[in-house]
């Protein structure tokens, strides 16, 4: 009977001390570590590489959280909210974080002090790291212009050279690139029997065409503005996004599903002659899928151009969150992954990363050991700067990410033809009643 | 148990009110340990469970529905209702209401129809058929796969111009242009599809255990009447699994009504609509999308969880109401058959 009860009383023990222990942990500690917040491995991988190194021998240790973007937003908004729970530094991506940065004077430390360093800086990301008050808060680590990466072998098929400069000049312009997409999809060779694709996802030109925009999504009043790039004209993103699904110019696959990969390795139906990817895209995408599951291999059969238009996508801001008792440690650390030699050069070696530091990054395109065997041999930095250089970062709002998703998909109904965008006007209708029941704090006229 | 009960109160009494002589003393009530407690101590996990992940998120929850709580806003305030009028005036919050009852009509009613047709098949008595238990376990299998894979392997099979069901649509004649997925019926029909594929085994399941749990001696006595089949099946298994056919209407209704991992992995609620609406976009993405992406209005989604949480409520109050009163109604009408029309006594009867 005893030994019954004691069993009785110990399994309740362990329930309720199970229950117990789920509530228990939370809560960090502060004053000794400087807690770097981050979203992928790789930059985790940095700072045990270049920063928290024996050499340097720091005195105090560096922790690292890597915290995927999904959840990032939503610890940092109950961080700031509860000023609890918050790392020293934070790695803020460029589009999704633009609402930090913007009430930068509420939530992060004013970096003006670091601003002298801001000349070897790209000037998009210097204005990407700019708040409403015109301060700056953040330093940008990488710069991520996009490009036109494409097939030497179909070049040479279509155009009968590989030689980026050559090629560039058929993708020059969205009218260029119309034409050349005839051209490819009219070719009949013993190799190419239905022709090629110039891309895989029409739509994938969407974010060109929301980078290049000379206009953001908000006005000065807080209005809706959409740049006439996106609507007016021949050359239009409606247009020619109905000119590339009207004509069949494309693999009609979506960005990011199966097909759309597939062609990067060659092993879809369709032969697709180029991606819009932005720096990292040549590694993460293009590299990592270039190996088709029946033997293909696309790899040293790939070079990068400028394309139509320039634009970017994605980017790493390092930010101090306000209030940190780490302040000094933590500017260093900025200010260390924006201007050190040794990891900016060797990094964007080992990764093909573009950075960014403008005289670096020059030295590279002269240095034959940053050739991309991947791209053929191509030393891809004198387009990344070409790129870069063009890029208008004043057109970056919060509202970034969650518009060019609206935009995107009434222009891909206007393409398709779907009745209630029947006219571009129509499909611009429906597309601010759409941002309007987002429930923005925008002005919909 | 109740004598025990009456046991053990009176001995608490005999504790509270001593003799006299002794309520000088004053002696410590002292704690004594009984068996009974440990009743007490093995629900205690649940209830502290329940109270921090279940009552405290909704209470919380409430709250939030009266602020203008948003995003990493420091300076929290009560608004009163705006947020419950904001969301009054959003079709797109009404026609995510509308697209969940849509998906809920379109895979329910063929969901119990053929799990009552299986259930029937798989424990009839007379249909013998080879394999029960393996095709009972093909059917239930879609249940255990998780919904993630569930939404892309779909998703693939649909998706133009590389799935296999696409392909083969357009073989049979559909035009190549057609996307299933900027088309509202088609993506809903798709949706409500899995959902149906997904659950009509467990429903299945469910039934064949109220089916087997009938008394067999009421289908004999009916084979000996000389009933057919099929007679069997609509007099005698259909009234008999009723409360089963009731519990699995329940729960599948306000399952329905808060569905959100098909809908939100398949299609994240595209393809959109005129006048900003979306076709696939359920009350529970609606809340999701509104409360954990863009400008993260935790105060509007924390609203529209109210709403469903009323909606749920009263639907499962009506549920439960016009179940039950059937009940009532059809002893009545069992008896008045019995006793004939002039039956009278039912008053006396209900308590019992």
């Amino acid at each position: 009977m005893k030994g019954k009860k004691l069993l009785t009383i110990a399994l309740s023990a362990a329930l309720v001390g199970s229950a117990a222990g789920m509530l228990a942990g939370c809560g960090e500690g502060k004053g000794t570590e400087l807690v770097y917040w981050c979203f992928d491995a790789d930059m985790a991988q940095q700072v045990t590489d270049y920063y928290d190194t024996e050499e340097r021998a720091l005195e105090y240790d560096v922790k690292v959280e890597v915290v995927p973007l999904e959840s990032m937003l939503t610890r940092l908004d109950n961080g700031f909210r509860s000023g609890k729970n918050l790392p020293d530094v934070v790695a803020l991506e460029a589009e999704s974080f633009k609402k930090y940065i913007d009430d930068g004077a509420t939530l992060l430390e004013n970096l003006d002090d670091l601003k002298g360093l801001t000349s070897e800086m790209y000037d998009y990301t210097v204005e990407g790291a700019t708040g409403d008050d015109g301060h700056l808060y953040a330093l940008a680590t990488n710069v991520t212009p996009g490009i036109f990466a494409y097939r030497r072998s179909m070049a040479k098929a279509a155009f009968g050279t590989d030689d980026p400069a050559e090629i560039q000049k058929h993708f020059d312009s969205w009218e260029h690139f119309l034409e050349s997409a005839k051209t490819l999809s009219e070719l009949r060779t013993e190799e190419y029997p239905e022709g090629i694709k110039v891309i895989s996802s029409y739509m994938d030109i969407g974010k060109v065409f929301c980078g290049s925009r000379s206009e953001g999504w908000v006005d000065a009043n807080g209005n809706l503005a959409i740049d006439a790039s996106l609507t007016e004209g021949e050359y239009s993103m409606m247009e020619v996004a109905k000119q590339l699904h009207v004509n069949g110019y494309t693999g009609e696959q979506t960005s990011g599903d199966g097909g759309w990969y597939a062609g990067i390795s060659d092993s879809d139906d369709d032969k697709i002659f180029g991606y819009f990817q932005a720096t990292w895209g040549i590694n993460t995408n293009l590299a990592n899928n270039c190996e088709g599951s029946s033997g293909t291999n696309t790899s040293g059969d790939w070079a990068i151009i400028e394309g139509p238009a320039p634009y970017f996508e994605g980017g790493t801001y390092h930010a101090v969150i306000k209030g940190t008792d780490m302040l000094e440690e933590a500017k260093d650390f900025v200010e260390f992954f924006s201007t050190d030699k040794g990891y900016l050069t060797n990094w964007a070696k080992e990764h093909g990363d573009f950075m960014n530091h403008k005289s670096y990054m020059e030295e590279l395109v002269s240095d034959t050991t940053a050739n991309n065997a991947f791209l053929g041999g191509q030393n891809p930095y004198s387009t990344f700067i070409a790129a870069a250089d063009k890029i208008n970062g004043e057109i970056i709002t919060r509202y970034d990410g969650e518009i060019n998703g609206y935009f995107e998909a009434w222009a891909t109904n206007y393409a398709e033809g779907k009745s209630e965008a029947a006219t571009v006007d129509a499909a611009v209708e429906q597309f601010k009643q759409m941002v309007a029941a987002a429930g923005l704090s925008i002005n919909v006229g | 148990m109740r004598q025990t009960d009456k046991a053990a109160a009176a001995e608490g009494v005999g504790e509270i009110a001593p003799p006299a002589e002794a309520q000088e003393k004053k002696p410590k009530k002292k704690f004594r340990w009984k068996e009974d407690y440990f009743g007490i101590v093995f629900i205690i996990p649940f209830f502290a469970v329940y109270a921090l992940f279940s009552l405290y998120p909704m209470i919380y929850s409430i709250i939030l529905s009266i602020t203008d709580y948003e995003g990493y806003n420091q300076a929290i305030g009560i608004i009163g209702f705006d947020n419950f009028v904001w969301l009054a005036t959003q079709q797109r919050f009404w026609q995510s209401f509308l697209n969940t009852v849509m998906i809920f009509c379109m895979n329910f009613v063929p969901q119990m129809l053929f799990a009552l047709i299986f259930a029937a098949m798989f424990t009839g008595k007379t249909y013998k058929m080879r394999g029960k238990g393996a095709f009972k376990a093909i059917y239930y299998l879609p249940n255990i796969l998780t919904a993630t894979s569930v939404a892309v392997m779909f998703y693939t099979l649909f998706a133009r111009p590389s799935g296999g069901l696409w392909q083969l649509f357009v073989k049979m004649g559909m035009e190549e242009s057609i996307n299933f997925y900027l088309m509202p019926w088609p993506s809903r029909i798709i949706i409500a599809f899995i959902q149906f594929w997904m659950w009509f085994g467990n429903s299945m399941i469910t039934l064949s255990a109220g089916i087997l749990g009938i008394n067999p001696s009421v289908f004999e006595a009916a084979q000996l009447d000389g009933a057919t089949q099929k007679d069997i099946f609509i007099h005698i298994t259909l009234p008999l699994i009723k409360p089963i056919v009731v519990y699995s209407l329940v729960v599948s209704t306000l399952g329905g009504l808060q569905v959100f991992d098909i809908p939100y992995l398949f299609l994240s609620g595209g393809p959109v609509m005129e006048g900003g609406r979306n076709a696939t976009e359920t009350i529970a993405v609606y809340i999701y999308k509104m409360a954990f992406t863009g400008e993260m209005r935790y105060n509007v989604a924390s609203a529209a969880s109210v709403y469903l949480f009323v909606i749920c409520m009263i639907v499962s109050f009506v549920l439960f109401r016009v179940t039950s009163s059937n009940e009532l109604k059809s002893e009545e009408r069992a008896r008045r058959r019995i006793w004939g029309k002039g039956y009278q006594g039912k008053g006396e009867e209900k308590g019992v």
